[in-house]
């Protein structure tokens, strides 16, 4: 009991100190926030996006014509797909110059004889490019409709008269995409990146403590703590707390600035601090692993510092949600592709505290196993 | 001639205690092309779709459209037992769109001669426009031989299944003799260029690093001046410029140094083409500059070494990021994009797309390069300036 005692006077002592140091500050709410705050606009704003994509038609048919006329008339049905027939001597040049300009992201051209089609696709617009690529293939199957089902009239003994012709163009599609509701919530790229950028900063922040130890050993200070009647353990408990209330205090900042900026709650509260509390616990204990590996402050801020950026790369901290498939398998190594998967459930009410639970408990067996392995290699470094 | 080697000493002291610290080069050449690989690797190719696939009961149709899915490229199909699975992996992004066979999917075909399959998509962002686009694309193809079919049967009167079969037989599998064949190319400046996926991820990371580098070493900087070491080595008889072109040449050749050595990876391990070499070189040499400068300001006007420390790569990441290094400026909201003229690494970003996807040569970027040779110069006499003061004033 007394030992608990001493180990929340050396956190607030420590924490005392910390605040005093502007440094922490900075790492534990305002880079987390800047960043946060810089990427939610920066990618909440590239969804109002249109794809532009130019129709060139070589053949001039009746029937290339009627597929040009039908793109364009789409464009009144859809806000981010938007077709421009380009017409006139040396269409083709003129649409690949417009794409070189930047004007259209891909063209699609419809071949001599109606027999091909090649996408032009700028290779700095790839999105454009594939949207463009399956219009083509779409327009392909359209024609393809046409031809089969005149070919199988034929074979059931139907002459494949113009008007037979004509109404297997006029034909509505067999199959078609029917939009059903998702349900619950879209994901807000605040609360994402919010989240994303406070786990990656949390390395820095929880890191302190083992490092503090390290530090204080080399200016001495370590030595005259341990001469006081506390513990060796209640040192390193209160210290670890100290860092632990400073990194929950910028994750819950960053929670609540989000929300309001952004005008999108995170998800349940009761789930997004449970989550919250199992994050800082799980990368309080890798981060005190990783620095009682160091023998310096020095060496301990840079294996922290390393440590940090190669998780939130595997973990996809600056991927977005969307992770392709190699990163979401790594993910699963690390605290952050745990907690962000989490996160992104929770906000986009996909799940509540229940279906977290495995989350939860990896991120804490994740903190109490490396944790437990700091703590008794920092444990050493004190008493050496 | 003697103040040349002191000024020559100084560069190579900075960059020797840059080499000698590991985590600095970690962060300098490690950092930066595992980002490179790793976006490279995962975004910069044509992308997989992962789609989630629910089946209500199995039908003809959902085994066509299931075959297909098989087929087509870069689409990953992961099965889902209930729609409502399904609706809470799309929400999750475990997959990108689901799709959702009605058990009546067959029986709606015969009765009505069309049968509809539920898309589950989330939002309107880009990804989710192509998504769909490529899904229609698919569901387009496996509906060809079906259109055919009711088509024949309602013509020549015989039941669908037999319509099927033979609309099956006429149908060509291959897309190629018979159907429209489709074929991609790639526009860049008047030529046909395939440039590779690490096109895109090499050049956002060579400006961002480059940069967040420059900021962070400034610490040694400012250990340096706040100890008292550089205004002790004013007593030396090389004096204060002397000091100060070997410091702005220490941080100019370390971020020289650094540009070349990713240009070099990207181009030999990973084939980037940084296009014309003459305007590559002018463009890494002015980022150095403004790198420099913006290093030696820090140098200048840092408090202490932590506090340096703790706030320049957040700085570096945000003016990196509103430069177009990790988002591109192409898709910036319009009142961003103002924020990111200010930024020195929009115009390098610029300058950059422009010499690898348009094979532009110098004439094209010389505006580009105008705007960072003026920023770097300001920069660097600020910096000089403001690192004069303080020496003198021995802060």
């Amino acid at each position: 009991m007394r030992q608990l005692r001493l180990a929340v006077v050396v956190a607030g002592a420590d924490l005392r100190r910390r605040l005093r140091n502007r440094s922490a500050v900075v790492v534990a709410f305002i880079g987390p926030l800047s960043l946060g705050v810089v990427f939610s606009v920066l990618v909440g704003g590239a969804s109002g996006r249109t794809f532009e994509i130019g129709v060139v038609d070589l053949d001039g048919s009746a029937a290339s014509t009627e597929f040009v006329a039908s793109l364009v008339a789409a464009n009144a049905e859809q806000d981010q797909v938007r077709f421009t027939p380009i017409e006139g001597d040396g269409q083709r040049s003129e649409a690949r110059r417009r794409i070189d300009e930047g004007d259209l992201g891909a063209a699609i051209v419809l071949g001599q004889g109606f027999d091909s089609i090649e996408v032009l696709r700028d290779p700095e617009q790839p999105v454009t490019g594939q949207v463009a690529e399956s219009v083509a293939q779409s327009i392909a199957s359209g024609y393809e409709r046409v031809r089969v089902s005149v070919a199988t009239t034929a074979t059931l003994g139907v002459t494949p008269s113009a008007e037979v012709m004509a109404a297997a163009g006029g034909a509505p599609p067999a199959l078609t995409l029917e939009d059903r509701a998702v349900g619950g919530r879209e994901l807000s790229p605040g609360a994402f990146y919010g989240a994303s950028m406070a786990v990656l900063f949390l390395f820095f922040t929880v890191g302190f403590a083992a490092r503090s130890v390290l530090a204080e050993r080399q200016t001495g200070t370590l030595a005259r703590q341990l001469a006081t009647p506390a513990t060796p353990g209640a040192i390193l408990a209160g210290k670890t707390l100290s860092v632990a209330v400073l990194g929950f205090a910028g994750f819950v900042t960053v929670w609540l600035v989000t929300s309001v900026l952004f005008g999108s709650p995170w998800g349940d509260p009761v789930a997004v601090v449970a989550l919250m509390a199992a994050t800082v616990l799980a990368v309080a204990g890798v981060a005190t692993f990783v620095a009682s590996l160091a023998r310096s402050e020095r060496q301990a801020d840079a294996a922290t510092a390393v440590t940090a950026f190669v998780l939130a790369l595997l973990g996809g901290n600056f991927v977005g949600p969307n992770l392709p498939p190699l990163l979401r398998r790594l993910s699963v190594l690390t605290p952050n592709g745990w907690a962000l998967r989490s996160f992104t459930a929770l906000n986009t009410d996909a799940a509540g505290l229940r279906e977290i639970l495995t989350s939860l408990g990896v991120l804490t067996g994740m903190g109490v196993v490396f944790g437990a392995l700091g703590v008794v290699r920092v444990r050493r470094v004190m008493l050496r | 001639m003697n103040r040349l080697r002191a000024a020559t000493a100084f560069t190579f002291v900075v960059l020797r205690q840059m080499v000698q610290d590991r985590t600095a080069l970690f962060f300098t050449v490690a950092l930066p092309i595992a980002i490179i690989v790793i976006i490279g690797t995962t975004f910069g190719g044509e992308g997989r779709i992962r789609v989630g696939l629910v089946v209500e009961q199995n039908s003809d149709i959902a085994t066509r459209l299931e075959d297909r899915l098989a087929d087509a490229d870069g689409v990953e199909v992961v099965r889902y037992d209930t729609a409502d699975e399904l609706r809470r992996a799309v929400r999750r992004f475990s997959v990108e769109a689901g799709l959702v066979v009605p058990a009546d999917a067959d029986a709606l075909l015969a009765g009505t001669g069309a049968a509809g399959i539920g898309l589950l998509t989330l939002g309107a962002s880009e990804d989710t426009v192509a998504v769909r686009r490529t899904l229609q694309g698919v569901i387009d193809d496996v509906g060809a031989p079906l259109g055919a079919a009711v088509f024949a049967a309602t013509q020549a009167g015989v039941p669908l299944d037999e319509a099927l079969a033979r609309a099956d037989a006429a149908a060509d599998p291959a897309g190629g003799a018979g159907g429209i064949t489709v074929t991609t190319t790639d526009v860049g400046d008047g030529i046909d260029r395939n440039v590779g996926r690490f096109a895109f991820t090499a050049p956002q990371n060579l400006v961002l690093f480059t940069f967040i580098t420059a900021l962070t070493s400034a610490t040694v900087l400012v250990r340096a001046r706040r100890s008292g070491i550089l205004r002790r080595a004013l007593a030396s008889p090389t004096g204060l410029g002397v000091q100060l072109a070997g410091m702005a040449a220490g941080w100019f050749t370390l971020c020289l140094l650094q540009s070349v050595l990713i240009v070099m990876v990207g181009a030999v391990a990973f084939g980037v083409p940084w296009g014309d070499p003459v305007a590559a070189s002018l463009l890494v040499v002015t980022f150095a500059l403004v790198g420099c400068g913006a290093g030696l300001l820090v140098g200048a006007i840092g408090a202490n070494e932590d506090r340096v420390g703790a706030i320049t790569p957040i700085v570096g990441m945000v003016l990196g990021a509103l430069g177009g290094c990790m988002v591109p400026a192409e898709i910036f909201p319009p009142s961003m994009l103002m924020v990111a003229r200010m930024v020195p690494h929009y115009w390098a970003m610029r300058a950059w797309q422009s010499l690898i996807f348009d094979g532009a040569g110098l004439g094209a970027i010389a505006g580009d390069l105008a705007v960072l040779a003026v920023a770097g110069a300001a920069l660097v006499v600020v910096a000089t300036l403001l690192m004069r003061r303080s020496l003198l004033a021995g802060r």
